[in-house]
């Protein structure tokens, strides 16, 4: 296959080109290329297909959404590959588990990475298994994990096993004692707050441990100013620390719990408006290295009720880049490069993909049109979308996965 | 008006409407027959998932002294025991033509949830640590008769402002019209945005010097065990409303609280009854603000 007239993400840069695809590789890059399977993508924006860092498949909870939903739905939105966490039913503790998951129906070359639980009952799970049974990644995702100790001796073998340590950094009694971040909005709509501290100091214990320990320490879904502070502090003592932030958090601040929308309900909570601004720069300027979409479907029924009794997570992992597109290229606070880059390579990186557009790279791919205008709809899985009527001014056009026309309607001219 | 749901919503002049209409709602309650057609026909239903002795009756009685019918769901005898989620009951309750719907609940936002799907008047009668605005309407009501008006006058609104619905209310409502707005009670009750619409002063002395009105609130007791005061003994000493505090206050000073009372915690017993305590009056003065909601949710349109 060759797509014609492309404009491509190569080495985060957007250029003019040709990509040439030979079972399942990029053959060739460059102008002017000749072959048979020409797709003429003149005028759409092709990107190393997206990653997703931190996504909720609903093993053992299909009523939430069918794991085959949750990763159609992924396709659809540009991805080649999800991260699973570990939190499914019974959670991934042992290597049966993690296979499991792994071989869940998927389109070819599709992935399904795996985390694994870090502790259990407050003791360690069965990293050595799981690491030899292919997780990319230790996680307590949803909980913190309280118990230093324990944390210091599981990011050992995180280390041991290059394993990035994906830490839902937040206070855990802290947490406990609220709903949302203490602020204007807990004052006005009576939502108990907690202090905002309960992000910045589980950053700081988890970053001070890793010093000596040097695992690949990732925090996910960063949600405040003073979280982004402590990493800046790590990182200038040499500790190993990295972060993703979702793209809720870059666009919603805490004004919106004013409606008491479920579908708007998250965790971490929104800050205000100056944690929301921090987000974006850190993002723009490599601080935030990904955009990670915590996907976490719930059903109708769950959503349905008193905000306070509703489960938190948002699943909209087939509308992220048009919105974000929409919201923060459109708007010139983010680079269209930086953002692709944030959704594809970033996060391929942190979880060890060889990605890119690249001769000799599986030919994983995102095809994008910018300036039109569409509605995020429903389409499939769970509802708790909050992008759902809303108007944006990109889609995905189609998702190449090991040279294979994923998803989209690209047909080759002969 | 289509639904009641915080002071917060309300504009100065839909404040003063229902203020200005509860005064003849109270001379009804002080005639002989407590009686009047107004809203013959109509059906309002209490949906309480709290326990209440006030603001359930005076909400029902508000209903029949205008004539209308009421149903009272109590959550303990009802299909909420078998599972039923707020929706289904709120639409069993549109099914049987209910036209008000009078919900308090421990949840914020209840009340917010039910009007965004409810074909009836909903009406916020407490829900979680967000508003209670019939509450904060007959307290102005009350602090209206007894002063005359509410602009200029400084209210001073005692201890557990973070977890009280009724000092949000009283707050938003108070400061749209025109009253200086104190707040005192411990640190850890205290929430930083209060400071938005009111003075925090910590010197309770000094706050009660100033005030004249103060509205003290029940100090819910397992606060402690949360970690948030230090003791009952030590709330009492030093944010109660004991007479020695009044004694130094205006001479006018008018006392509210919006019970239930816990007597010798933070508010004394000859305070709780002294000639400048309005509590009782408060209640009576419910049933008539209550009429008054009820005229502008479901009687204004044929009025």
């Amino acid at each position: 296959m060759i797509l014609k007239n492309a404009t491509a993400l190569i080495n985060r840069q957007l250029q003019k080109t040709d990509i040439k695809i030979d079972n399942g590789i990029i053959s060739e890059i460059g102008q002017g290329l000749q072959g048979e399977k020409v797709v003429d993508v003149e005028g759409m924006i092709i990107s190393p297909a997206f990653v997703d860092i931190h996504t909720h498949v609903r093993v053992g909870q299909e009523y939430k959404e069918d794991p085959a939903a949750t990763i159609a739905r992924a396709v659809s939105g540009g991805y080649f590959a999800i991260n699973a966490m570990p939190n499914t039913v019974p959670p991934v503790t042992n290597a049966a588990t993690v296979k499991y998951l792994q071989n869940l129906p998927a389109p070819e070359g599709f992935k399904v990475l795996v985390t694994g639980m870090m502790t259990q009952d407050n003791v360690l799970t069965e990293i050595e298994e799981m690491s030899a049974a292919g997780i990319v990644a230790l996680s307590d995702d949803g909980r913190w994990t309280d118990n230093s100790f324990l944390f210091y001796q599981a990011i050992k073998y995180a280390m041991k096993n290059n394993l990035l340590v994906i830490d839902h950094a937040q206070d855990s009694t802290l947490f406990r004692s609220g709903r949302i971040y203490e602020g204007r909005a807990s004052f006005h709509t009576g939502l108990k707050g907690f202090p905002k501290a309960a992000e910045a100091a589980a950053i700081y214990r988890d970053g001070m441990l890793n010093a000596t320990v040097g695992a690949k320490l990732h925090i996910t879904h960063v949600s405040t100013l003073s979280a982004l502070e402590t990493i800046g502090f790590l990182k200038q003592l040499g500790i190993h620390v990295t972060s993703d932030v979702t793209p809720h958090h870059l666009l919603f601040d805490e004004s919106v719990y004013h409606t008491y929308d479920t579908n708007l309900k998250a965790n971490p909570p929104f800050g205000d408006e100056r944690d929301r601004k921090a987000l974006i720069h850190s993002l723009r300027n490599g601080e935030i290295q990904a955009i990670a979409t915590d996907h976490a479907p719930h059903s109708e029924p769950e959503k349905d009720q008193e905000w306070e009794d509703a489960p938190y997570g948002i699943a909209s992992i087939d509308a992220v880049f048009s919105v974000l597109y929409t919201e923060l290229v459109e708007t010139r606070m983010i680079p269209l490069e930086t953002l692709l880059t944030a959704l594809s390579t970033a996060p391929a990186k942190l979880l060890k993909l060889d990605h890119g557009i690249e001769v000799g790279k599986e030919a994983n791919l995102v095809l994008v049109r910018t300036g039109i205008t569409e509605t995020v709809t429903h389409v499939q899985g769970a509802k708790n979308n909050p992008y759902i009527g809303k108007e944006v001014h990109a889609k995905v056009e189609g998702t190449i996965i090991k040279g294979q026309i994923a998803y989209g309607h690209l047909q080759p001219a002969n | 008006m289509k639904h009641l749901l915080g002071t917060k919503d309300l504009t100065k002049e839909e404040i003063l409407t229902i203020l200005d209409m509860a005064a003849p709602m109270k001379d009804i309650i002080l005639r002989e027959i407590k009686k009047v057609p107004t809203l013959r026909g109509k059906i309002i239903a209490t949906l309480f998932y709290e326990p209440s002795t006030r603001t359930k009756n005076s909400f029902e009685l508000a209903a029949k002294f205008m004539s209308a019918d009421t149903v009272s769901i109590s959550v303990a005898t009802s299909a909420v025991q078998k599972g039923e989620s707020l929706r289904d009951t709120v639409y069993t309750l549109e099914a049987m033509g209910v036209d008000a719907i009078v919900i308090r609940h421990s949840r914020n936002g209840a009340p917010h949830y039910l009007a965004s799907f409810s074909k009836a008047s909903i009406v916020n009668g407490g829900d979680g640590q967000n508003e209670h605005p019939s509450q904060a309407l007959l307290d102005l009501f009350t602090i209206r008769e007894h002063k005359g008006r509410i602009e200029g006058l400084k209210v001073l609104i005692l201890g557990d402002i973070m977890h009280s619905r009724v000092a949000k209310s009283n707050i938003y409502a108070l400061s749209k019209l025109g009253a200086e707005v104190i707040v005192s009670g411990p640190p850890t009750l205290i929430p930083e945005h209060v400071k938005e619409y009111a003075e925090v002063c910590y010197d309770v002395d000094a706050a009660i010097r100033k005030a004249d009105v103060v509205n003290v609130l029940r100090l819910q007791l397992e606060r402690q065990q949360a970690g948030l005061i230090t003791s009952l003994q030590d709330y009492h000493a030093t944010y109660g409303l004991t007479k020695e505090r009044v004694a130094k206050g205006k001479d006018d000073l008018l006392i509210l609280h919006p019970g239930p009372m816990n007597r010798g915690i933070e508010i004394d017993e000859e305070v709780a009854y002294s000639r400048q305590s309005v509590i009782q009056e408060q209640v009576s003065n419910g049933v008539a603000v209550r009429m008054a909601i009820y005229y502008l949710l479901l009687g204004g349109a044929q009025a």
